[in-house]
């Protein structure tokens, strides 16, 4: 074996040094976004909360565009090369082929952060996440965004690199895990993302500069192609750390590989076409496009997510099941290692994702619907289901086995650690649903002041709203709390937690801050575990997750009924 | 249940160990190039080329 790796006592992969060093640097880039985005997200959030109403109008929007930035951005897709590194070198026991190209990727990505921190900062940049042109920062901010750009695109080169280095190399036989698939489905999301970003801020640099003129309606579409495809990187990378939590926490099975990979090849195919429900209401688009585009297409990735949302449960369940975990529909969850942190967070992402985002997400994507959905507070609502309490959580889930499988340490606070994905989960999910439900109101997105003080005209929402509001803001300062635990035992857990000994596989280590799947793991399934001697229910044999299906459609219906039916109150015929 | 034909071979001769031939829709699947290109048509053809005609294609408002 090379010097350059070292065998994972716990997992038994070889693990290269290299893309070790990169899993950990990229990861601790993006704790640091995490934290200033969470910061900023407690300031406008206890803005947005009248009652309070802490920042300035300049303030407000400044710290909005830090957070957006640093969340929906830097945090996400620094993780993202963290998992693409975790995906590639160590899944499939390869080494790094070109370390330099890694480092190039990793410093430009880090310089495009620092450039756009300081334009954001400084007051040069209070143009949102969106940069809506003619809304115009100073050019380093773009230059910021481009730098950006290009080292994940570097990265994601880097990845593509590695799985062929571990191909040819035969580090591997067969197909690629699928893990190492779902993050190639994220890196494949990521290059079509990255290369609308940059048709669309080379131009917009320029035209900072004074070069040229940009057409609000082409950056609007260009944009949406960066903006909202970067979230389907989310999505991608999410689902597969469902996939490796699942089997990691509770030895979840894949019901059929082949189905999950094509839910994933549906992604690649389709999902970013997503972005165009951004545009639902411009008037530059025809119907033709925003129906092809959001309903055909949109709806072929939406078919994959719901493949994921059954597939990952029923690998738990009947993972448990081949363990002799059968007592009754629901014993499976019952007796699940609740207090495995990498396992709470699977489930409320899961959860919270489908349920919340998912819904939401498939009914603010009709055209007809979105009229009276489009810049209310209902869209922050989805996107906080998903990309929060979904994508985050997952990541974070996915940090409680990091630390010790990649750090070589011990989760510090492990009791707190345990609690963290409630807390987060929780406070979350009453954020996201108050959020929306003061959407339905009519609350828009985006506004620092929505009593309208001082403008020349008045518009007075229900009473019910200030309520809304309020439970919002409650909902969300606990969800920042389980944040900041999460950061607190990061940082103290990769900087000062207790080592693990060379070759200690964790195994037995009751007590310690180790999670359950790594103490003890799920037994290994062996030839014997065919499943032929599972009781046959009535709902096949996976009953309990049959049963949270049919209870997911119910909601999905109900509420989408219930959207056309505002919307006929709203846009009375007649 | 896990799906026994989950993790076939896939060596270059298109064959699999035992000899029995790999699937086209497997083939395809295990190139991410293959993926990243059909990605990249899919996207460029029916939202932004499609989008950038329509915009192209729009005509001057008749404002007074």
């Amino acid at each position: 074996m090379s010097a350059s790796m070292r065998t994972c006592p716990t997992t038994g992969l070889r693990v290269d040094k290299t893309a070790e060093n990169f899993i950990k640097i990229h990861a601790v880039v993006a704790t640091v976004a995490l934290l200033i985005g969470g910061v900023s997200a407690l300031l406008v959030m206890l803005t947005r909360w009248q009652a309070i109403h802490l920042l300035d109008v300049v303030w407000f929007y400044r710290l909005l565009t830090v957070h957006g930035m640093n969340m929906l951005i830097f945090f996400i897709i620094f993780f993202e090369m963290a998992v693409l590194y975790f995906a590639s070198a160590v899944l499939l026991n390869s080494r790094v082929p070109a370390p330099k190209v890694g480092w190039v990727g990793f410093a430009l990505m880090l310089v495009g952060t620092l450039m756009v921190e300081w334009m954001m900062f400084s007051g040069q940049a209070d143009v949102l996440f969106t940069s809506y042109v003619p809304l115009r920062a100073e050019p380093p901010f773009y230059l910021g965004v481009i730098l950006f750009a290009v080292g994940t695109l570097t990265v994601v080169g880097h990845y593509f690199g590695i799985i062929v280095v571990a191909k040819r190399e035969k580090t591997y036989t067969g197909s690629v895990p699928l893990v190492t698939f779902g993050a190639t489905t994220a890196a494949i999301i990521a290059a079509v993302t990255l290369l609308h970003g940059a048709l669309v801020y080379i131009p917009t640099w320029l035209w900072s500069m004074g070069y040229m003129e940009i057409d609000p309606q082409f950056y609007r579409l260009i944009w949406w192609g960066l903006g909202h495809s970067s979230q389907q990187i989310n999505v991608a990378a999410m689902v597969s750390i469902w996939y490796m939590l699942a089997a990691f926490t509770v030895g979840g099975v894949v019901l059929n590989e082949k189905i999950s990979r094509v839910a994933f090849v549906l992604y690649i195919m389709f999902i970013s076409m997503a972005s165009a429900h951004h545009l639902l209401v411009d008037p530059g688009m025809g119907p033709a496009w925003k129906i092809w585009n959001t309903s055909y297409f949109m709806y072929m990735a939406v078919f994959a997510s719901m493949i994921h949302g059954f597939t990952v449960p029923a690998g738990i369940e009947m993972g448990q099941r081949l363990r002799g975990v059968t007592q009754g529909v629901f014993g499976w969850l019952r007796r699940a290692p609740w207090g495995d942190p990498g396992f709470s967070s699977l489930v409320f992402s899961l959860t919270i994702f489908g349920f919340v985002g998912g819904i939401t997400g498939v009914t603010f994507g009709t055209e007809q619907i979105n009229i009276i959905a489009h810049n209310t507070l209902r869209i922050p609502g989805h996107f906080h289901s998903t990309v929060v309490a979904g994508t985050a959580l997952a990541f974070m889930g996915a940090t409680y086995y990091v630390i010790p499988l990649i750090f070589r340490r011990e989760v510090a606070f492990f009791k707190l650690a345990k609690i963290q994905p409630y807390l987060f989960a929780f406070g979350m999910l009453i954020f996201s649903i108050a959020m929306t439900f003061a959407g339905t109101f009519g609350v828009p997105r985006r506004h620092w002041d929505i009593t309208f003080a001082g403008a020349p005209f008045q518009v007075e929402f229900s009473p019910t709203v200030d309520l809304v509001i309020g439970v919002m803001a409650v909902g969300g300062l606990i969800g920042i709390l389980g944040g900041a635990i999460y950061i607190v035992i990061t940082v103290v857990s990769v900087f000062f937690g207790k080592r693990l000994p060379e070759g200690e596989s964790g195994l037995g280590a009751h007590g310690r801050g180790l999670p359950l799947g790594i103490i003890a793991p799920p037994r290994a399934l062996t030839p014997e575990d065919d499943g032929e001697d599972l009781e046959k229910h009535a709902l096949g044999t996976t009953p309990g997750t049959m049963i949270l299906v049919i209870v997911f459609l119910a909601a999905f219906i109900t509420y989408y009924f219930v959207n056309w039916k505002l919307l006929s109150i709203v846009w009375k015929i007649g | 249940m896990t799906d026994p034909d989950s993790r076939p071979p896939d060596p270059p001769s298109g064959r699999d160990d035992e000899g029995e031939k790999i699937p086209l829709g497997q083939k395809l699947c295990d190139s991410p190039f293959i993926l990243l290109i059909a990605c990249i048509v899919v996207m460029f053809v029916f939202y932004t080329g499609w989008g950038l005609w329509e915009i192209a294609s729009l005509t001057d408002a008749p404002l007074p």
